[in-house]
């Protein structure tokens, strides 16, 4: 590792945190605005995080329930480290996507720890529907990612962002898995009609029911890095890593790390939009969709990938 | 006399045999002498396994007083050491842990005694050179397993039985098989089939190989004999389900490795067809081990009996390293060797663990446990590693061998397989985290108030082992590159191990820094501890002190509830219809079959003279008419 790598991650690790909570300032706004209502400043995230923070007393059940927002924290942190983001690289090239999607795992896996000890039966639905809705979605993202790994024949992320840059995005060359893999993505963030873990209505917010103060202010932090990175996952496999212009000159970088936040918003702005107006599935309707219309069109688009790689 | 020269496999055999012969004798009189006697056994088998590293030696012994030619081999190579060192080492752990386990229970020396039967057994299995020690060493085990199961009592019966069947089954495909080749070939030496099994047709190899692999395919409990493994697994002692799913399952991966690969050899086996580069027949037998393991992970989900659902995940896990033996590319078959050592690590702790909590608890039910993470720390530590282990999360061993194999099947463009393999790997995460927060999460039963830690005896093996499998994500090339070596061995392009911390495949396939993995982790865990002592300062509060939307909090005497008692409902509901035509329904039917068909039979018998009378005349013309007929 040289000294611009160890900048490159340094500079993220503080980045991604900041535009994470910026883009949930506009998830509440946007939806205000779909709504017809005003709506919360675009920067209350942060001021609610610092709030969160500066409390003076936190509640907590074991030391179990500490853990859970660490974990989450320390898995979200340490995934992002894996994929490309801004136009760098990253670490994609120590881990492929086998060791993205299981890094992935640890903060949902710690989160549902901690919210576990608390003893809430909200917490523990919460927990359930999450891991349910994973394994909902699980199904045709890998396909999709077995489609995508199979046309460039890596299972680098970096490697996949480097092909992409010699022959084209991955969303002209395959369009039909992108679908699929943003369908997914609507489930990876939450949003509904995938709300079902947090369901503030009826399982008041799930895993999160019992967490208050710094812990809160973690899984703010958590779920902010983790927007970022899910979008970037995306668009390393289907937008080329954001990089449009020559990543070799500064001009090239500032723009194509431009390029990368307009482009990860795109992502999320989508999923706000489909929050915006749809409801929520129960969780059984939720798994069933997603192995049924989701799994045909990435097993479609996964034959067009044998096909067209058997040429 | 130097002590090296009693590191012979033939040693370590007798040693465990004239033990449990000791053991039992000496468990009469006192029971210290029965604990240390076992204990020594076991562990002095150990050590003679390890100096034994890197060796070849054996022992040819030709019987005078037998009718056929039949010599008797017993060898060490790469591969039977790696097994032997497995078996041996989980032997003793699993021996030191039952001390209090097993203390007072039904028939307690008995135990002790066929522990070390079976683990000598085992030993005879993987150290044999030849067919015949091969079998008998084989059909010791299963008795021996057999009886261990017995020993839980009148409930264990019909599982010990279904399991004794089963088994006997296989072993009867397997018989054939090996008289098919003992009649081809007049020898059963392994060294010398191996240079002769390439020359035989591609039909002999496929019907003798396949019914072998079926003795070997049950004991691994892959798909359509799978059913033996949950009630066997369950209701076996609990100081013997470590052992067997953890040590004896391993035997049939075993097998399975040195009949494909270090007889049949890989060259021939791809001579007989291919599918996509892999052998015609690995390809059936890691399409059987990935459709085992989705299968099994989905019954896994349903169960609220902990060693039931560590049972079918066991079955799960091997389907794996079924998957990864029938790729048989140098990755398959390293992941595949790699899972068998983190199976046996991660399953054993999990076993050990179960049956501590059963021990503790008095019940198998998860519903009625709860919240005993802050009672047994220790215990919930050890299981949670193995836990993320199962999980292969890239902090513990486990996630090494998921990814070669992962690796594998992917360089393989195998599109059935890869997607069946992940979503049973989800799975895992689904049944694994029930049995976190149904045992240790949650809410805390009032008898339960006074739950701790068991003693050092039972908490040294599960912590030695969780040691180990923490060890292995740092350095996954340890394992590797004694797993490369026996790859060499048996005749497979070896996996290149260029350095302790790192795995890559091919130029830019893919990669696996383990060093890497583990020094972000360390950075995010800086970070997240950081932020979390930046915070405020804690107030612990009770465990009732929850937001239930304003209602009060109220225990109800007859009521039990318990919100992980149901916990996938969701999908159980889904599943529910294809999960209810079970395998079990065809075997049943076969028994119902067969005794319709015996119970007509014995008709026949009427206990009247006259009737056996009639059968014998007609029978007797029967006779003459054929032979009227034929000349």
């Amino acid at each position: 590792m040289n000294m611009n790598e160890i900048l490159t991650i340094a500079f993220m690790m503080l980045f991604v945190p900041v535009l994470g909570l910026f883009f949930m300032g506009l998830e509440r706004k946007i939806t205000a605005r779909i709504h017809n209502r005003i709506g919360p400043p675009v920067y209350q995230q942060f001021v609610d995080v610092m709030k969160l923070f500066s409390k003076r007393e936190n509640i907590s059940h074991s030391w179990v329930f500490d853990i859970g927002p660490i974990f989450a924290v320390v898995g979200v942190l340490a995934t992002m480290l894996f994929i490309p983001m801004g136009g760098f690289p990253m670490l994609s090239f120590h881990g492929d996507l086998i060791v993205i999607m299981y890094l992935m795992v640890i903060s949902g896996l710690g989160m549902a720890l901690g919210a576990g000890a608390s003893g809430n039966p909200n917490a523990g639905i919460g927990v359930m529907r999450s891991l349910v809705l994973m394994m909902a979605y699980e199904l045709p993202f890998v396909l999709t990612l077995l489609s995508v790994m199979l046309y460039y024949n890596t299972t680098s992320l970096g490697e996949i962002v480097a092909k992409q840059g010699e022959t084209g995005w991955g969303i002209l060359a395959l369009p039909l898995s992108a679908l699929v893999a943003d369908l997914c993505l609507q489930g990876q963030f939450g949003e509904k009609p995938f709300d079902q873990p947090v369901a503030p209505h009826e399982v008041a917010t799930g895993p999160m029911v019992e967490y208050g103060g710094k812990h809160l202010g973690m899984l703010f932090l958590w779920h902010a890095i983790a927007v970022v990175m899910e979008g970037s996952l995306f668009v390393s496999l289907f937008l080329g890593g954001a990089i449009f212009f020559d990543p070799s000159t500064i001009t090239g970088m500032v723009l194509n790390l431009l390029l990368w936040i307009v482009l990860v918003f795109m992502m999320f702005f989508i999923a706000i939009l489909i929050n915006g107006v749809m409801l929520r599935f129960r969780i059984g309707q939720a798994f069933a969709f997603y192995w049924k219309w989701p799994t045909v069109l990435a097993i479609i688009a996964l034959a067009y990938v044998m096909v067209v790689s058997a040429w | 006399m130097d002590y090296m020269s009693f590191a012979r496999p033939e040693f370590a055999i007798m040693l465990l045999f004239v033990g449990a012969l000791i053991t039992y004798f000496a468990g009469k009189f006192s029971s210290v002498a029965r604990y240390v006697l076992s204990l020594a056994f076991s562990g002095l088998a150990v050590v003679l396994i390890a100096l034994m590293y890197d060796k070849e030696i054996g022992l040819m012994w030709t019987p005078s007083s037998m009718p056929v030619n039949i010599s008797i081999y017993i060898q060490t190579n790469p591969l039977s050491w790696f097994f032997a060192i497995i078996l041996s080492g989980l032997a003793f752990l699993v021996l030191m842990y039952s001390i209090p386990i097993m203390k007072g229970k039904r028939m307690e020396n008995w135990f002790y005694t066929l522990s070390l039967l079976l683990t000598g057994s085992m030993l005879g299995v993987v150290f044999s050179g030849d067919l015949l020690s091969f079998f008998i060493f084989w059909e010791i085990m299963t008795l021996s397993s057999y009886l261990l199961v017995t020993l839980a009592g009148k409930r264990a019966d019909k599982a010990a039985l279904n399991y004794m069947i089963i088994s006997t089954a296989g072993a009867y495909a397997m018989l054939i098989g090996m008289v098919m080749m003992y009649v081809r070939f007049g020898t059963t030496e392994f060294s010398e089939l191996a240079a002769m099994l390439p020359t035989a047709s591609a039909g002999f190899i496929w019907v003798s190989v396949g019914l072998i692999a079926v003795g070997f395919l049950v004991k691994s409990a892959a798909l359509p004999f799978y059913v033996w493994a949950p009630p066997a697994y369950s209701e076996a002692p609990d100081g013997f389900t470590p052992l067997f799913s953890g040590g004896l399952s391993k035997l049939g991966p075993y097998g399975l490795l040195l009949f494909m690969y270090g007889m049949v050899g890989l060259s021939s086996l791809t001579s007989m067809g291919t599918f996509r580069g892999v052998s015609g027949f690995g390809y059936a037998v890691a399409l059987l081990g990935t459709i085992t393991s989705a299968i099994a992970t989905l019954y896994a989900i349903s169960q609220d009996d902990i060693k039931k659902l560590l049972a079918y995940s066991s079955i799960s896990q091997i389907g794996y390293i079924l998957m990864g033996i029938g790729i048989g590319s140098s990755l398959g078959v390293a992941g595949a060797m790699y899972h068998v050592l983190n199976h046996a690590l991660f399953k054993t702790v999990l076993f050990m663990g179960a049956g501590v909590l059963i021990y503790t608890t008095g019940t198998r039910k998860m519903s009625q446990m709860g919240g005993l993470a802050t009672k047994m720390p220790l215990t919930f530590l050890t299981m949670l590693i193995s836990i993320f282990s199962l999980a292969a999360i890239p902090i513990t061993g486990g996630f090494g061998s998921k990814w070669l194999l992962y690796e594998a099947a992917i360089q393989k463009q195998f599109v059935l397989i890869v997607p069946l393999a992940f979503v049973a790997s989800v799975g895992a995460f689904l049944y694994s985290f029930r049995l976190l927060q149904s045992v240790f999460l949650g809410e805390l039963p009032e008898r339960l108030e006074d739950a701790k830690d068991p003693s050092p005896l039972v908490l040294t093996p599960m912590l030695i082992m969780a040691s180990i499998t923490v060890l292995f994500a740092i350095v996954p090339g340890i394992p590797l590159s004694v797993i490369a070596s026996i790859e060499s061995y048996i005749g497979i392009e070896p996996i290149s191990v260029d350095s302790w911390y790192s795995l890559f495949v091919g130029e830019s396939f893919g990669a696996y820094d383990a060093m890497m993995v583990m020094n972000v982790m360390l950075l995010a865990m800086m970070v997240g501890f950081g932020l979390f002592v930046f915070g405020g300062k804690e107030r612990k509060v009770d465990q009732h002190d929850t937001f239930l939307s304003g209602e009060v909090y109220e225990h109800h005497e007859n009521l039990e509830l318990h919100f992980a008692g149901s916990f996938y409902r969701p999908i159980e509901r889904l599943f529910e219809p294809y999960l209810r035509k079970r395998l079990e329904m065809i075997y049943d039917a076969f028994g119902t079959g067969y005794e319709y068909i015996s119970e007509g039979i014995r008709r026949l018998y009427t206990g009247d003279v006259q009737d056996y009378v009639y059968y014998v005349v007609g029978f007797l013309g029967m006779l003459i008419i054929i032979a009227g007929w034929w000349w």
